[in-house]
């Protein structure tokens, strides 16, 4: 008996980038949610809790805290695991506070190669929050 | 000419003939012969054009031609005015411009509240001596003279005042009704906003000048050098240090300075301890997270018992410093150093120095960070030559970007340009049952990570297998590159099988 596929929601503005890591997610047996901006992935996270979200950070419309306040301000999400992708350092991402959020488990900054990405989400899955 | 002209003109030259003393409305009316009460009536309207003016004298009045209308119109009470006058001269003293008039002898007949807040009541003055504190009109003062000698009707010239304010200076010649001629100039106080635009145009000149140091540096101690030198080229400081910050021990080194007496009879630990005051100013500054200034001579009392003072006070006594700005290198989140301005006892940065100094620290924190970057990648890339195994790179087209040494050893060949722009598949096979070049790519593309054996055709069209791990790169906007390592183990191995 095989057990249920990890479901990993994929939140980045462009479609490039989202449609590929979503191919290559599904072709390492991931099942995936894809969602283009904020607003999106938070409306789809009212259907469906995935076990990771990829979440990035320089996307139009509602901001990156916000986005992590609504995640962590919703119970049913607490043991959601947040990676952060972005094409901003990691000082500055500090220095936003974004890496603050007890749910956020790593940052990828751009650009990255898939075995660093498929190495993240395999110890994601692993860890504990 | 009308016959209401005629009569005007008459009226006018009549008054001139009286001479200084002015006329009365019954001496006029004999000369011009007319009624007394038709002459009130022309008498009143060239007043009210300007042309005339007169002075009260008990119950009668005294009429003069005007030889500055706007000059008469200040006189009047407002009872006296007419409703243009009034709405004239209300205009006139609150306009925020300044608005003088002159006669052709260079006398102020005319000055408006926003001049006389700047220079005082100076009618009846010389011009060139109460705007410009000279004994007489030059050229320089608002070329004012080219009017006066009749050279030009209108000028429109920038002047600088007897307090260093810049002056926008608009005038243009105005006939008198009396034949004679004034002046009368528009004047603005244009010294923040030239000032406003040396900023720009420094700031502007700096971040070029800042842009090609960035191009042409290969090193940061270079760019810092270069940095220094052009700061100094536009500001004018005394010394300057840029210090780099480490974050792997949080301290800071001197990179590069300017503007410093030789040192050669400075001792290595006199040496080492102005070193130091100088890293100390650098990490108390941080902790302030803002630039610093000081100003040693008026603030020293406050800063006792300060560690930031403490250091400074220490490059101030041996330099002999007025004045001191520390200020945090930073792009957005990173702090990457200082840079450190001293000025000599006597000089000072001014206020529009600093706010430069300021204006393009985030530039010079940027061009730090994009150097320290490409140094970085340049000891990586040395990494990857070094390495013993083969490592390529290939666009979305599977044509090759990069091969390193093993890779071109390996394979044969002994320049990069012979390998790269090739198609990928030029230097795989595949074995029967296994995987080609483009499976692999596709592999790439649908699971992120393709590893297993392939079969390399060197450039003698000689065969080998080889193991080789391959991914993508993902970059802002999708899938940038392949990147594949073959592992040279597994290659030998394979080889002498």
């Amino acid at each position: 008996m095989t057990s249920k596929a990890k479901t990993v929601m994929i939140v980045d503005d462009e479609p490039g980038v989202l449609n590929m890591i979503a191919r290559i997610l599904e072709g390492n047996n991931y099942r995936t949610i894809k969602a283009k901006d904020g607003q999106e992935c938070l409306e789809e996270l009212k259907e469906e809790v995935p076990d990771v979200i990829l979440l990035d950070i320089m996307m139009p419309g509602l901001a990156t805290r916000e986005i992590l306040s609504a995640i962590e301000g919703d119970s049913r999400l607490s043991e959601v695991k947040i990676i952060l992708l972005s094409a901003i350092h990691l000082p500055e991402a500090e220095e936003r506070g974004l890496l603050a959020g007890k749910q956020v488990v790593d940052f990828i900054e751009k650009s990255f190669t898939t075995r660093r990405l498929i190495d993240a989400i395999e110890n994601c899955m692993t860890a504990t929050l | 000419m009308t016959a209401e002209e005629v009569t005007s003109n008459r009226i006018i030259r009549a008054i001139q003939n009286m001479g200084e003393t002015g006329a009365t409305i019954d001496e006029l009316s004999k000369i011009v012969h007319l009624e007394r009460h038709t002459l009130s009536k022309y008498l009143n309207r060239l007043r009210a054009d300007g042309r005339l003016t007169y002075k009260q004298i008990g119950r009668a009045r005294v009429w003069f031609v005007s030889r500055a209308p706007l000059q008469s119109i200040f006189r009047l009470s407002d009872k006296e005015k007419t409703y243009t006058e009034k709405i004239l001269s209300h205009i006139l003293s609150d306009i925020p411009e300044g608005v003088l008039v002159l006669d052709f002898d260079y006398t102020v007949l005319f000055m408006n509240r926003y001049l006389i807040a700047l220079y005082g009541d100076c009618i009846g003055q010389k011009y060139y001596h109460a705007f410009f504190d000279r004994p007489r009109e030059g050229y320089n003062q608002g070329k004012i003279g080219a009017i006066i000698e009749g050279k030009s009707e209108e000028i429109e010239s920038r002047a600088k005042d007897r307090e260093g304010r810049v002056l926008n200076i608009k005038a243009r010649k105005m006939r008198n009704p009396d034949g004679s001629f004034s002046i009368i100039a528009i004047i603005e106080d244009a010294s923040e906003k030239v000032r406003r635009e040396e900023r720009i145009k420094h700031l502007s000149e700096l971040h070029r000048l800042l842009g090609e140091s960035v191009n042409r540096s290969y090193t940061i101690d270079q760019l810092c050098s270069s940095i220094l030198e052009d700061l100094r080229e536009v500001i004018g400081y005394d010394m300057g240090d840029i210090l780099i910050y480490n974050p792997e021990n949080n301290a800071f080194s001197g990179l590069a300075q300017g503007g410093y007496p030789p040192g050669g009879d400075l001792g290595n630990n006199r040496h080492r301890e102005i070193e130091e005051w100088k890293e100390g100013v650098a990490t108390a500054a941080i902790n302030c997270r803002e630039p610093v200034f000081f100003e040693f001579k008026e603030k020293w009392e406050d800063m006792k018992g300060n560690e930031l003072a403490m250091y400074a006070h220490g490059l101030a006594k041996e330099y002999d410093l007025e004045e001191m700005c520390a200020v945090p290198l930073k792009t957005k989140g990173e702090l990457h150093g200082i840079l450190l301005i001293l000025m000599r006892s006597g000089r000072t940065l001014s206020g529009e120095d600093r706010s430069l100094i300021e204006g393009v620290s985030e530039g010079i924190a940027g061009g730090i960070a994009k150097i320290k970057l490409e140094e970085e990648l340049r000891l990586k890339v040395n990494a990857i030559e070094l390495s013993r195994s083969p490592v390529l790179m290939a666009d979305m087209e599977c044509k090759l970007t990069y091969v390193n040494p093993a890779f071109l050893k390996m394979w044969g060949y002994d320049r990069e340009k012979d390998v790269l722009g090739h198609p990928c598949t030029e230097f795989w096979e595949h074995g029967e049952g296994e995987e080609g070049t483009e499976d692999i790519l596709t592999a790439v593309k649908e699971r992120g990570n393709w590893e297993g054996e392939l079969i390399g055709v060197g450039k003698d069209g000689s065969e080998f297998k080889a193991q080789l791990w391959a991914s993508l790169i993902i970059g802002k906007k999708g899938p940038l590159q392949f990147v594949a390592v073959a592992e040279p183990d597994k290659i030998n191995k394979k080889w002498e099988q």
